[in-house]
């Protein structure tokens, strides 16, 4: 087996790069998009140390460090504005914000909607064994004695 | 060059990034001021002190003389650079954020103000860092500090649904376009084993063109396609209308102006257009990726400015059409980066000079895009906002001077003379006409005259927009609101529009220009 | 010392007879109970708990958000701390960083930990961490 050289690392990060282009512009849920979009700078991030490697510096890896750190940033305003949008909607889909569009264009409609979500089954109870016996009332003596 | 130059960089530039430094410190401080009851009053008198001191500093500090500081082998170990470029980016982001800051006074509601102010300032220190930055991770860096705070600032002011839609686009597709850019700048990392700019220049001039592998050409066009993206470049403009009508008023104007600017100088430096001094350009600037450079950017050229103006002419949203408008004045721009190698390797310095006509164009058309904004946002109230191009009807009777001030921002932007923008387009399509003959004779003085037919398609909308406020009256009179730092924005827009097209300011931007452009301390030798 | 006695594996043979024996008659047993074996599968029988405590609900459930500000924080921090690892592990070492450096990266490290305390404050002040 021979060992792996550059050109493997470059093809893998050019795999997770078109991987994550085709997601983002095939998927219609928010974060499965920008998942697919930080699929496509992992991608690069691979390059970058395959190249780091192979030139034997360490700025590609820097530049990786800098890039995660700028990705995680990405992140965190991706959860706040998805959230923001989820409250607004109850949803993820994308096209369901159609409001900002030319006048004459009509809004793009869902030929095939997702189906309807199932009802979740209803959940199962425990038949009693026995019976629960029948309580007394207490009479007004033995409570006295308590 | 060994590590203790390379360390000595390093620590020599931190006293250049001073006014930068400044600015994110008083920005930091804005932050925390967000949290405690004072009003805004008081953090924007701070921020307006902030970015003047930097103006101040910045021109005390002056254009480096040529040569001195950026020809010294460091050059290929620092991380920034402080040329001549830097320093009018500098003077340029500086300036722009006091426009700015002015422009937002009123325009946020109380509760965000002070947030939306240091997201601002970030905005600022980042154009501000992008025109320094010697180093892809630096440029990388400074990008997305453009770019994050603006996620935030589009949807800040306004909790509507159409503001929502307008930041999730822009954030879910700036991220997309800043992947393919960080795809380039990996590729050019592999080729030149190095993140340095003028190393990366360095390495690609010496080698020649034949003996690179193919992967030159993916860089180009990776780096053109993220780029294009922050400049709205044809095939990469489709989110601006969608995203500016959604924005409130100042946001669109941040838009319109900050990432584009700082998109042009990341071309300028990253495609070799721009080189520093301690590097010799031999195969003429532009070209460090082949001498395709030119033509790609021709087509890119004449797309956007026919997509652009033909696009606007069906609007009736104004904010859609100061979009479009603005995609056809990155065409423009394209045009003079376009024509800026072959007219460089002519040699004709004296005369046109398409990185000159570049930056000037950038002031100009600054100075005319914000203040448009800045009038629809300084009549714009909640009762009776302006949307539409028919809520402006009836302006020159109830509001006489801002209307006058609009027709200025107007025929700048047709380019009618005693304007910058008319200067702006002179100098660009003078430019292109002024490229020599050769192998592509033709090619250029048929973008310049496709660039005139665009000028005069794009009269025709703006023209419109002038009718509709001397010609028609309106039902409803605009209200409109007293607010000074709003005018004020105003009138200083309307200041450099009408200076920068006379003499003395039209030619101190100019040498300004030239000088940034290296025209007079990297002329190719013949 | 007597010498070790040779290894002789076949002295082992009844221990591998009665391990085969041993997976073999489980595995038996198992396969013939799941095959002969008579399976009611009732939704009660199927309960994680059979005969404990009724379920009280769906376990992918919303959670509050006051969750998901914190993930958004810790996203954040945790990441930031990565560029401490390089410095921590440069800084001082022999032959690490020039001596002339050290000072300047101390405080460079010292501003960016600085200004991720402008940052916890920011939160802090915001009333992320307040738990109501």
């Amino acid at each position: 087996m021979s060992p792996l050289t550059l050109h493997d690392y470059l093809a893998v990060g050019a795999i997770l790069f078109g991987l994550g282009m085709v997601g983002f512009l095939a998927r219609r849920n928010l974060i499965i998009m920008f998942l697919s979009a930080e699929m496509m700078l992992q991608g690069v991030a691979l390059n970058l140390t395959a190249f780091a490697r192979y030139r034997g510096n360490l700025q590609g890896q820097a530049f990786v460090l800098f890039l995660l750190t700028v990705a995680a940033c990405e992140a965190a305003i991706a959860l706040a504005l998805i959230l923001m949008l989820f409250r607004r909607n109850r949803s993820l889909d994308v096209s369901l914000w159609q409001e900002l569009r030319e006048d004459d264009q009509p809004p793009n409609l869902d030929e095939e909607p997702l189906p309807p979500a199932p009802e979740p089954e209803p959940l199962p109870q425990l038949t009693p064994a026995g019976h629960e016996p029948v309580h007394a009332e207490p009479s007004h003596e033995e409570a006295s004695h308590v | 060059m060994g590590t203790e130059s390379l360390s000595r960089a390093l620590v020599e530039f931190f006293p250049h990034l001073l006014p930068e430094g400044i600015l994110v410190a008083i920005a930091c401080v804005v932050f925390l001021g967000a949290t405690t009851r004072a009003g805004r009053n008081l953090w924007y008198l701070l921020s307006l002190g902030a970015l003047a001191t930097g103006v101040l500093l910045i021109i005390a500090q002056g254009p480096p003389l040529s040569g001195s500081n950026s020809n010294r082998p460091e050059t290929f170990a620092s991380p920034v650079l402080f040329d001549n470029l830097t320093w009018f980016i500098r003077l340029l982001a500086f300036g722009g954020g006091l426009v700015f800051v002015l422009f937002s006074w009123s325009e946020v509601p109380e509760k965000q103000a002070a947030d939306f102010l240091g997201c601002m300032l970030v905005t600022i220190a980042g154009l501000s860092m992008c025109g320094s930055a010697n180093d892809l991770i630096g440029l990388f860096l400074s990008l997305e500090m453009i770019s994050i705070p603006t996620y935030v600032l589009l949807y800040l002011p306004r909790y509507d649904e159409a503001s929502q839609e307008a930041s999730m686009k822009y954030f879910l597709l700036s991220i997309f376009s800043s992947a393919f850019l960080l795809f380039g700048f990996s590729y050019l990392y592999g080729l030149a084993g190095t993140t340095n700019l003028s190393g990366i220049l360095h390495a690609l001039d010496t080698t020649d063109v034949r003996d690179r592998p193919a992967l030159a050409s993916v860089v180009l066009i990776m780096v053109v396609a993220g780029l294009g993206f922050k400049i709205t470049a044809a095939p990469f403009h489709f989110y601006a209308p969608d995203v500016y009508q959604g924005a409130p008023t100042v946001g669109a104007a941040l838009l319109a102006f900050i990432p584009k600017a700082a998109g042009f100088v990341a071309l300028l430096r990253v495609l070799g257009f721009v080189f520093p001094a301690a590097v010799s350009a031999r195969a003429g600037i532009g070209m460090a990726f082949g001498d395709q450079t030119p033509i790609l950017l021709c087509f890119l050229a004449a797309v956007t400015m026919f997509v652009g103006n033909l696009l606007a002419l069906w609007q009736d949203n104004l904010k859609r059409l100061f979009a479009y408008s603005s995609i056809a004045h990155a065409g423009y721009m394209l045009i003079a980066l376009a024509a800026a190698p072959l007219l460089r390797q002519a040699g004709r310095n004296e005369g046109a000079d398409g990185i000159e006509a570049l930056l000037y164009y950038l002031v100009a058309y600054g100075a005319m895009t914000v203040g448009a904004f800045a009038v629809i946002s300084y009549l714009s109230t909640p009762e009776r906002p302006i949307e539409t191009v028919d809520d402006l009807a009836g302006l020159s009777r109830s509001h006489p001077g801002v209307a006058l001030l609009m027709v200025l921002f107007l025929f700048s932007l047709i380019g009618i003379p005693l304007t910058a923008g008319f200067t702006g387009k002179f100098l660009i399509f003078f430019g292109a006409l002024a490229v020599p003959g050769g192998e592509r004779a033709t090619l250029f003085p048929i973008l310049a005259v496709l660039g005139m037919i665009n000028a005069a398609i794009g009269a025709w909308y703006y023209l419109r927009l002038v009718a509709v406020m001397y010609l028609r009256t309106s039902v409803r009179p605009v209200e409109g609101k007293w607010c000074p730092a709003g005018l004020a924005a105003v009138g200083i827009c309307a200041l450099l529009t009408l200076g920068l097209s006379l003499p003395p300011g039209a030619d101190w931007l100019v040498q300004a220009a030239r000088k940034a452009s290296g025209a007079t301390t990297a002329a190719a030798p013949k | 010392m007597p010498p070790e006695p040779g290894f002789d594996l076949s002295a082992y043979f009844p221990i591998f007879l009665y391990l085969a024996i041993i997976l073999g008659f489980a595995g038996t047993t198992l396969i013939l109970a799941h095959v002969v074996g008579p399976r009611r599968d009732t939704s009660v029988k199927l309960m994680p708990y059979e005969s404990g405590m009724d379920p009280v609900g769906d376990a992918r459930q919303r959670f509050d958000v006051k969750f998901y500000l914190l993930a958004i924080m810790f996203l954040v921090f945790d990441v930031e701390l990565l560029f401490l690892y390089p410095w921590a592990v440069v800084a001082y070492r022999e032959g690490g960083l020039p001596a002339f450096l050290s000072g300047p990266v101390f405080w460079g490290v010292l501003v960016f930990i600085a200004l991720l305390l402008v940052a916890y404050v920011y939160d802090w002040r915001k009333g992320v961490f307040r738990w109501r």
